[in-house]
């Protein structure tokens, strides 16, 4: 027996009607073969029937109307090519046949420990003890005063609030999106937020002092300003949403998006600074207690020779430069 | 030098208090023809753009005043043109024949005849009364009394110490002994009767240069400048090098204090606080002395400084973010895209006294006068948990081989108090 599929889609989420006998009448009047809650919906709004050459569509509706592909119905029955698209009022809706292929099932995360970061109470728990506990120590080593308890505990807070409303953003829009709060996991992910550029910070101080050289903090502090927070969202959406990984990165990008664009506006300050003219020597200044470096310390004699070397063709370079600009 | 400064500029207030003395007035009647006003002229607007004295010393038509005077014209000389106006308020143009950028001298021409030429006599002994003249503040031609205090040790141009009233405007201009011969040209003030003169046996070399090339104006501005600059930064940096320095405890290192009498140190600890879990001392040395170049441009300055930090009760980690936070050296200069190219740095660690440093070398060059560069050097004691241990040094206006001598002569007196 022939059967269409009546689909509704509300906030994004389908509903499925199955029909089988035809004529099927719908609208939001409780005698109609489906029952739309919809208001912008007529009482009586649509018919769908059947005849020897396939399903026709015929609109009743006098008030908000049906629009067929986006054309508006006229009165009379039309005849139809399953699947269509239609609007009754606001209402999306498409009318599908029985044997449309279902997307495959999203297969849940079997993976158990570390993968379960995102879930497990312990995990989460343990992450966000974790960033509170860097922050603090970060917070503690750059204050080299005699101070309480209290006084790093204040100057945590700020971050710690704001960690908290990202927690309550991101689990808000999963309440709406899932109907799932997912507050654990959404506490784990604004953790990450804070914890991994912190990380990475350190780890671009520690390269920069071992090769002598800034790129390392510059390259780590690139990929914490452009790479941290669409790659954790993704994550997050992919884990916890289960959402496809093509969908989630380009909903991940699009929510990056304001942030990346600031700090792209800085790097190119930056960048245009660098080209033009600075007062300022450019070295790298930093200094590290456990002094693990790949260069080994260089009698006088043989720094100041490479150095005056060096300089030398660099400095003559600038004024070549500067000459071609002049010319 | 700051006070310099104060003299190129006009808006100096105006305090003179010439004494009346009969012997002043016949110098003054004497000199008064042979003294003029200088000044920059706007080709544009035809307006003044600043003032100086100067006065006749040779021949009858050339003048002798301040570089600092005429400098804009010198930097600019598409912009500006030199004028000279007497005291019967005639004017006339000045063509520029020769600088001594070191010693703030210049020496320019008049078309026609000016009077009869200042002569030049040596610095009488200390105490001995002299006469300044000139045009302070575009009010008039006067006269000023005061006495001679010597040369100064300390100033390496070996300015005469004038306690006499110097102000705006009177730059340039002749001071006289009292048989009314020029022995030095007012070149600044600091002030209270504190005022500085440019000894004239440096004009006297000039004028011997110009004789012997028959008084034709130099041809390069710039390269003329940048060899007298070079010669005087190398006799500097020659006479540091071989100086025998004192020596200066900080912290745990012995190192050299004043590199000669014309470098003054101070110290410039930051005043300890109560709750502080660190120690620091802090000590900088300068010459104290810059070569005018142009209102924003000035070489030759020499400034070094030693930062010692430590703690007992800090954890390495602690101790390291404070003393990186001072880890940073920048150049006090207003120097700027059309005067030098951007610093190149070089790196690396080195061994001094039997300690790791970390060590960076910068260096710009001038673009106008070639081969001058200004050194920037920084070193920062590594390897120990809780001392730090800074010195830094930059050089204006110097061979930058030069520099780098004398930087690894003070790093090779360095000495670790076990």
């Amino acid at each position: 027996m022939a059967q269409v599929i009546f689909e509704t889609i509300i906030r994004g989420q389908s509903h499925y009607h199955k029909i089988s006998h035809f004529p099927a009448t719908i609208g939001r009047a409780f005698d109609n073969d489906i029952i739309l809650s919809e208001p912008s919906v007529s009482a009586y709004h649509l018919e769908i029937d059947q005849d020897d050459k396939g399903y026709v569509l015929r609109n009743i509706s006098e008030e908000n109307g049906t629009f067929l592909d986006e054309k508006q119905m006229e009165m009379q029955a039309t005849p139809i090519n399953l699947p269509v698209a239609l609007n009754l009022g606001d209402l999306k809706a498409r009318v599908l046949s029985h044997k449309t292929a279902v997307e495959p099932t999203r297969i849940k995360s079997q993976s158990k420990g570390f993968f379960r970061l995102l879930s497990n109470p312990f995990w989460v728990a343990s992450l966000f003890v974790v960033t509170l506990c860097f922050i603090f120590l970060d917070r503690y080593q750059s204050t080299p005063l005699e101070k309480d308890l209290l006084f790093y505990l204040n100057l945590m807070l700020p971050t710690l609030f704001i960690m908290l409303g990202i927690t309550l953003v991101i689990g808000g829009i999963s309440r709406l999106s899932t109907h799932r709060w997912e507050i654990l996991s959404a506490l784990g992910i604004a953790s990450l937020f804070f914890l991994v550029p912190l990380v990475l910070d350190y780890l671009g101080h520690f390269f920069d002092y071992l090769f002598t050289s800034n790129t390392p903090s510059n390259i780590f502090s690139n990929i914490a300003h452009f790479l941290v927070l669409p790659a954790l969202l993704m994550f997050y959406m992919v884990r916890v949403h289960l959402t496809p990984i093509l969908p989630a990165l380009g909903a991940a990008i699009l929510v990056s998006s304001p942030i990346s664009a600031y700090h792209l506006n800085d790097q190119i300050d930056q960048l245009s600074t660098y080209s033009g003219f600075s007062p300022l020597p450019p070295y790298n200044q930093t200094l590290s207690s456990f002094d693990i470096r790949a260069a080994d310390s260089l009698s006088l004699e043989d720094y100041f020779n490479n150095a005056d070397h060096t300089l030398e063709e660099q400095v003559d370079n600038m004024l070549k430069e500067e000459r071609e600009e002049n010319d | 030098m700051l006070i310099r400064l104060f003299i190129a500029t006009l808006f100096f207030t105006y305090h003179a208090s010439v004494l009346a003395d009969t012997n002043t007035a016949s110098l003054y009647a004497d000199a008064e023809q042979s003294v003029y006003q200088i000044r920059v002229i706007n080709k544009e607007t035809g307006k003044k753009s600043s003032i100086g004295s100067g006065f006749i010393v040779s021949k009858d038509n050339i003048l002798a005043t301040n570089y600092h005077v005429v400098s804009q014209y010198v930097n600019n000389p598409d912009v500006y043109v030199l004028e000279y106006l007497s005291n019967t308020k005639e004017t006339g143009k000045l063509e520029l024949l020769d600088l001594d950028i070191v010693h703030d001298l210049a020496v320019v021409k008049a078309s026609k005849r000016m009077g009869k030429p200042l002569e030049i006599d040596v610095i009488p002994e200390k105490g001995a009364r002299l006469f300044s003249l000139g045009n302070p503040l575009d009010l008039g031609f006067s006269i000023v009394a005061g006495t001679n205090n010597g040369i100064m040790k300390q100033d390496e141009d070996g300015n005469v110490l004038f306690s006499g009233s110097l102000n705006a405007g009177m730059s340039g201009g002749p001071t006289l002994n009292e048989a009314g011969k020029v022995i030095g040209i007012n070149v600044a003030t600091a002030g209270n009767n504190i005022s500085f003169l440019v000894p004239a046996d440096y004009l006297k070399i000039v004028l011997k240069r110009l004789e012997e090339n028959n008084f034709s104006p130099i041809k390069d501005r710039f390269s003329h400048s940048s060899s007298q600059l070079r010669t005087s930064s190398s006799k500097m940096l020659t006479k540091l090098a071989s100086n025998n320095w004192g020596q200066a405890a900080i912290g745990r290192f012995i190192v050299p204090a004043e590199l000669d009498k014309s470098v003054r140190c101070w110290d410039a600890s930051r005043r300890p606080k109560k709750d502080d879990l660190f120690r620091s001392f802090y000590t900088r040395c300068s010459n104290e002395d810059d070569i005018y170049l142009s209102d924003h441009l000035s070489m030759g300055s020499i400034n070094y400084e030693y930062l010692w930090l430590d703690s007992k009760k800090l954890n390495p980690a602690r101790f390291y973010r404070r003393y990186e936070r001072l880890n940073s050296s920048a150049l006090d200069s207003r120097a700027g895209k059309r005067d030098v190219t951007n610093f190149a740095c070089h790196t690396g660690f080195t061994r001094v006294a039997e300690q790791n440093f970390k060590t960076t070398l910068c260096r710009r060059d001038y673009l106008k006068y070639k081969h001058l560069s200004d050194i920037l050097f920084t070193t920062a004691l590594v390897g120990h948990d809780k001392k730090g241990f800074i010195f830094n040094m930059d050089i204006t206006g110097t061979e930058a081989k030069a520099a780098t001598h004398l930087f690894q002569k003070m790093l090779e007196a360095f000495k670790w108090r076990k």
